[in-house]
């Protein structure tokens, strides 16, 4: 493909004849003759016919949590003719960050040379994105010629929302199911605690028999254990658009988005049955299930959770009476600052279901993402949120959360508060 | 580099003192400086062009002795250097402003490095077949008389139009 500077050289070189003719001067002739000469110059560095690069990337899918850094490497081997000038683009989308090395460079090789380009970026925001294809373009040293061509070949990023380690919290469903797991049921079953005494029945475990009360009794004695169960536990999270607060890079639904993918990983490593409803710019649900399959199908769906107000809040009540199991456990997770969303709460509570609800404080999202902050605005609505919360308090348990501190502390505080006020 | 843009239409300038329009090449060189710095290349085109045929119209009274042509196609692909010199730094730059804050990668340094080896070996082969270019036109030019020095320039001129379409045509499209 011809270039630009091209026509400039072509220009020069007939204008120059014309000139030379028109003035009777050598000069001009000169010009004429060296802009011929740098034209066959360049035709010594004319793209190859074949340009045969070899691209391939190392993974066709990769998955990072959001704000961390992954590197990408793309390797090129030339099995065609020396190539001198090879501009490489790997396209990016606009959210995607570099922060080491270069996702466009400049490359000069030689026959049968192999390079890796290599580069780091980070994500700020969840979500799947397309890295790649590869745009190319050869030039010569002139920039006379150049010849452009595409390379789809892709790579799939799945950007997770990031998870904090909850080791400490004690999450514990009023009921259970009859699945094993670790929430201690107050009834004889299997589990690790001894919970009592009885004489031995046919049938019995000889690794469950009390060989010292044996000797005791002069009759076999079995220990009998209790029980540890699991439960469903049911995540909704609220992504209305009326009630997101924050810009791009903080905002109240990223901080629902870490304390369900947090809260979810802990559940299942309990052996709970974990479900998740989002309700954003669709309505989306997974059916409660355990293992680390399912913890990827929520992280897959909080992933690609974006904000929205296609659906009526009142559709959790019936996806929840319909869809899901009975007497599951339900943690809302929402900033609370549309009035339906409480109400959908109060409703749910009278109802029967055990309800606990994480709410991100966005008034200090907002504080921390807008600098001009007016003290009597934040009086009110602090005042209108304390209301809120202490409504919600008369019917189920509520976490009062600063996004900006970790989630760990403050859900212990208020389970052991909860627990404390049980035995009461 | 902004520095080879500036002295380049200077050397032109004063290579051509003895003209009235010897301040020709600097003042229009300025427009290809001004081109590199907010990067278009249109203007840094157009600057070099002018300046370059600016150059050649005040040094065209100069009589035809080896120095000043030795001076002049000297010249010419000094301007041939820098403009392909700027190019290229146009386009690195263009792809570094990209990048905050990211220490500049090797690729690009080995780039910088070959180019400019590429620029000076194409610009000693375009001042060798230049010179060479010439002296078979001037030979071609002696002992004939001032009547036929027109048609022979013509004739040149056509077999050098001939020779610029044929490469065009041997250029591979895409």
């Amino acid at each position: 493909m011809k270039n630009r500077p091209l026509l400039y050289i072509g220009v020069l070189a007939i204008s120059t004849l014309i000139l030379g003719n028109m003035f009777r001067s050598w000069v001009f002739f000169v010009g004429a003759v060296s802009s011929i000469s740098v034209f066959v110059v360049a035709t010594r560095s004319l793209p190859p016919e074949d340009i045969d690069l070899e691209i391939s990337r190392k993974n066709r899918e990769r998955e990072v949590y959001v704000g961390d850094e992954i590197e990408f490497a793309i390797k090129i081997e030339n099995k065609g003719e020396k190539v001198r000038f090879l501009e490489i683009q790997d396209k990016l989308p606009s959210q995607v960050i570099v922060t080491e090395g270069s996702n466009h460079q400049i490359l000069e090789m030689e026959k049968n040379e192999k390079k890796t380009i290599r580069y780091k970026v980070k994500c700020p925001v969840t979500g799947k994105f397309d890295i790649g294809g590869l745009s190319l373009r050869f030039r010569d040293t002139f920039n006379f010629f150049y010849k452009k061509w595409e390379d789809d070949d892709k790579t799939a990023l799945r950007v997770l929302p990031k998870i904090e380690e909850m080791d400490g919290v004690d999450i514990k469903p009023s009921y259970t199911k009859h699945w094993l797991g670790k929430i201690k049921s107050k009834s004889i079953g299997m589990g690790s605690e001894f919970f009592s005494l009885r004489e031995y029945h046919p049938g019995d475990q000889m690794k469950n028999i009390n060989w010292k009360a044996t000797a005791r009794h002069l009759s076999p004695m079995t220990n009998e254990f209790e029980g540890e169960k699991a439960s469903d536990v049911i995540l909704v999270v609220d992504g209305y658009e009326k009630s997101v607060v924050g810009d791009l890079e903080t905002n109240t639904l990223k901080s629902s988005i870490r304390a369900a993918g947090s809260i979810a990983s802990q559940l299942l490593s309990d052996r709970n049955r974990v479900g998740l409803i989002i309700m954003g710019d669709y309505l989306n649900w997974v059916y409660p299930s355990t293992g680390k399959m399912q913890f990827y199908r929520i992280m897959e769906n909080l992933t690609k959770f974006e904000k929205g107000g296609m659906w009526e809040l009142k559709d959790i009540k019936w996806l929840l009476k319909d869809f899901f199991p009975r007497k599951s456990y339900i943690i809302f997770i929402s900033p609370l600052n549309v009035p339906e969303f409480s109400e959908t709460i109060v409703d749910l509570c009278l109802k029967d279901y055990d309800v606990t609800v994480i709410s991100p404080d966005p008034l200090k999202i907002e504080k921390e993402t807008t600098g001009d902050y007016e003290e009597r605005a934040e009086k009110i609505c602090r005042a209108d949120r304390k209301a809120t919360i202490d409504k919600l308090w008369k019917y189920g348990t509520v976490v009062d959360w600063d996004p900006t501190e970790p989630l760990e502390p403050k859900l212990e505080e208020v389970l052991k508060y909860q627990k404390k006020a049980r035995i009461r | 580099m902004p520095a080879v843009l500036f002295l380049v239409p200077l050397s032109a300038s004063l290579a051509s003192l003895h003209s009235v329009y010897w301040f020709f090449p600097v003042c229009l060189g300025l427009i290809s400086l001004g081109g590199f710095f907010i990067k278009k290349f249109f203007l840094l085109d157009s600057g070099i062009l002018l300046s370059l045929l600016s150059f050649l119209f005040a040094y065209r009274g100069t009589e035809l002795t080896l120095t000043s042509l030795l001076v002049l196609i000297v010249l010419i692909f000094l301007y041939f250097g820098a403009w392909t010199f700027s190019r290229n730094g146009i386009i690195v730059k263009e792809i570094l402003d990209v990048l905050d804050d990211v220490p500049l990668p090797d690729s690009f340094v080995q780039f910088r490095k070959s180019s400019l080896n590429e620029t000076m070996t194409s610009m000693f082969m375009g001042i060798f077949i230049s010179i060479l270019g010439f002296s078979i036109a001037s030979f071609s030019a002696f002992d004939i008389s001032r009547d036929l020095q027109v048609p022979m320039i013509v004739v040149f001129s056509v077999v050098a139009f001939l020779i610029t379409y044929m490469i065009f045509l041997a250029l591979p499209s895409e």
